[in-house]
């Protein structure tokens, strides 16, 4: 499967009464945004409001941030399954539009949606204050459940990505990338001197509030499968949950995902990656048994020398983790696990809830205990109502002259578990 | 079955199964949970750790155990619950419970809730 990825970079945004895309500015229809926004009646009001890096802005709650794409040539549309019939996708042409981002922002549940901040230390943390936000703020109607919004807000989020996306399908890319996985036989073949390299991906999917979709389906019904990597850059895996803001994988992290793009760049060149499967989080012992029985068989099957493996959340994904990377070992495949911590505010304590001794090669996306002071910001996008009570604030967080001191968790994307964030820690 | 819980929103579901409703802490439903581990000879059905909040931040907790009893103490079971024990008392100890208001609260029993509601069906129970 080939996929071609136009990248088309937008250097503005601006708020008006026409959708286009013109000479790296993305002109925005508020009206027709809020129209396409306010057709389910599940959202009684939607504001538009664009946050530029540099801006004293703060965002919160923060929900999902979605890339806008759109098919250009190829089968299927973006995010099959859910705004588009379910048809597969990753072949063909997509264009992106690079640089901005649609961010839902409401409070789903008063306490797990993030902050981002556009400028100072917040800002540092994550990699959301270098994009062009184009802030859906968004109020429910009255007495809705919050897994009723969550949804509402996740389709808001995922129509206007698209609707901004086709802007782009007629502008000539800036840059276009060529990713192409093929049929695993040939693909064995192609650099057969090269270790087969593979993708553990494993989606949350704990419950409802914390769930993801492939191809439309509810991940934590699936068997583990074999997804072509790019089948995720045009939207088969989709975020649909309100889980700790720093290691929350958002739609826009899936359509980036830098485990996939990193191997890429490597392919051919010193591994052959080979593709990607992925599993899910569940609750259910059994499903952890199964899952993991699933992926090490997959792995053995795509006769891999070694897996990437990744999770989402902390806790009982631990347990999956550590499953997925023993059975993958014993196989005599060799893992390395991606994951971040809650080592306390030292950072002394033991980083996760479960280990093994075979897991013997991890990188860490950070520690989301760590505190930090966020200055007051000149302008909130959202509402402060739940700073209090976000992931990782505590009493007393949110001070009089609106700082507010918290934990890094509570920073949409600071301990991302794909490795998309900002921290890092270099060797000489 | 067993259902241990000290969330109100589960203590009145319609089920078969044997709710076990307790007005205890987070903490006191894991040495519950626990103690059925061990004298019961029960096994956990589901992972003491589901759902993302942390256990400084939410009281409500739920867990789900089988009603057979077995010879011998399921280990996995124990292994699980005291590894949960040991995170629980780490995040009390980085951080304690906010004193919460009421609409923080409905807020985590709804979403323990959810959580359960979604494994009752990967388990086939059913619940009304």
């Amino acid at each position: 499967m080939k996929l071609e990825l136009g990248k088309i970079m937008i250097e503005k945004v601006i708020l008006g009464t026409e959708s286009k895309v013109l000479e790296h500015t993305l002109y925005v229809n508020e009206e027709k945004v809020k129209e396409l926004v306010l057709a389910d009646e599940r959202l009684t009001d939607c504001k538009i409001e664009i946050a530029n890096p540099g801006d004293s802005i703060r965002i919160t709650p923060v929900k999902d941030v979605v890339e806008p794409r759109c098919k250009v040539h190829g089968h299927g549309e973006m995010f099959p399954g859910v705004i588009n019939k379910v048809s597969m996708v990753g072949s063909g042409r997509t264009h992106v539009l690079k640089g901005c981002g649609v961010m839902t922002v409401g409070k789903i549940v008063g306490f797990q949606e993030g902050i981002v901040d556009m400028v100072g230390p917040g800002a540092d943390k994550t990699p959301f204050s270098n994009l062009i936000n184009i802030c859906l703020v968004l109020e429910p109607a009255k007495d809705l459940e919050p897994h009723s919004y969550e949804e509402a807000a996740r389709l808001a989020g995922l129509k206007i990505g698209e609707y901004l996306g086709k802007l782009g399908a007629e502008v000539e890319p800036d840059e276009i990338t060529e990713y192409e996985t093929l049929p695993l036989f040939e693909q064995a073949a192609q650099h057969p001197d090269l270790p087969k390299v593979g993708y553990v991906y494993m989606l949350q999917t704990q419950g409802l509030l914390h769930d993801t979709y492939v191809y439309g389906a509810d991940a934590k019904h699936i068997i583990p499968t074999i997804l072509y990597p790019t089948e995720v850059m045009d939207g088969a895996v989709l975020s649909g949950n309100c889980v700790s803001a720093c290691d929350k994988n958002t739609t826009y992290h899936h359509l980036n995902n830098p485990v996939i793009e990193d191997l890429y760049k490597r392919h051919g060149k010193d591994l052959n990656f080979m593709g990607v499967i992925i599993t899910n989080e569940t609750v259910y012992l059994a499903d952890k048994e199964r899952s993991s029985d699933m992926t090490s068989k997959l792995a053995e099957f795509m006769g891999l020398d070694g897996v990437i493996i990744t999770q989402e959340g902390f806790g009982n994904p631990d347990t999956d983790l550590i499953m997925n990377c023993k059975k993958i070992e014993q196989k005599g495949i060799n893992t390395v696990i991606v994951t971040d911590e809650y080592a306390g505010r030292d950072g002394a304590s033991q980083s996760l809830a479960d280990a093994d001794k075979l897991a013997t090669a991890v990188v860490t996306g950070g520690n989301a205990n760590e505190t930090i002071v966020l200055p007051p910001m000149e302008h909130l996008i959202g509402q402060y109502d739940y700073v209090d009570s976000i992931a990782g604030g505590f009493d007393g967080s949110l001070r009089e002259d609106g700082s507010i001191e918290v934990e890094i968790q509570a920073i949409t994307g600071a301990t991302n578990e794909l490795g998309f964030n900002k921290m890092s820690a270099k060797g000489n | 079955m067993v259902i241990l819980t000290n969330n109100p929103k589960i203590a009145n579901l319609k089920t078969s199964e044997k709710i076990d409703y307790q007005e205890v802490d987070y903490q006191t439903i894991l040495v519950i949970a626990k103690r059925y581990v061990v004298e019961g000879k029960q096994t956990l059905l589901i992972h003491p750790l589901s759902g993302s909040i942390k256990p400084n931040e939410t009281i409500y907790k739920t867990i789900i155990l089988t009603d057979s009893e077995k010879e011998e103490i399921d280990l996995e079971s124990l292994i699980l619950i005291e590894s949960a024990e040991a995170v629980v008392e780490k995040f009390l100890n980085n951080q304690p419970v906010p004193n919460w208001n009421e609409k923080i609260l409905t807020d985590f029993a709804w979403v323990d809730y959810y959580i359960m509601m979604s494994t009752f069906e990967r388990i086939g129970l059913k619940v009304s």
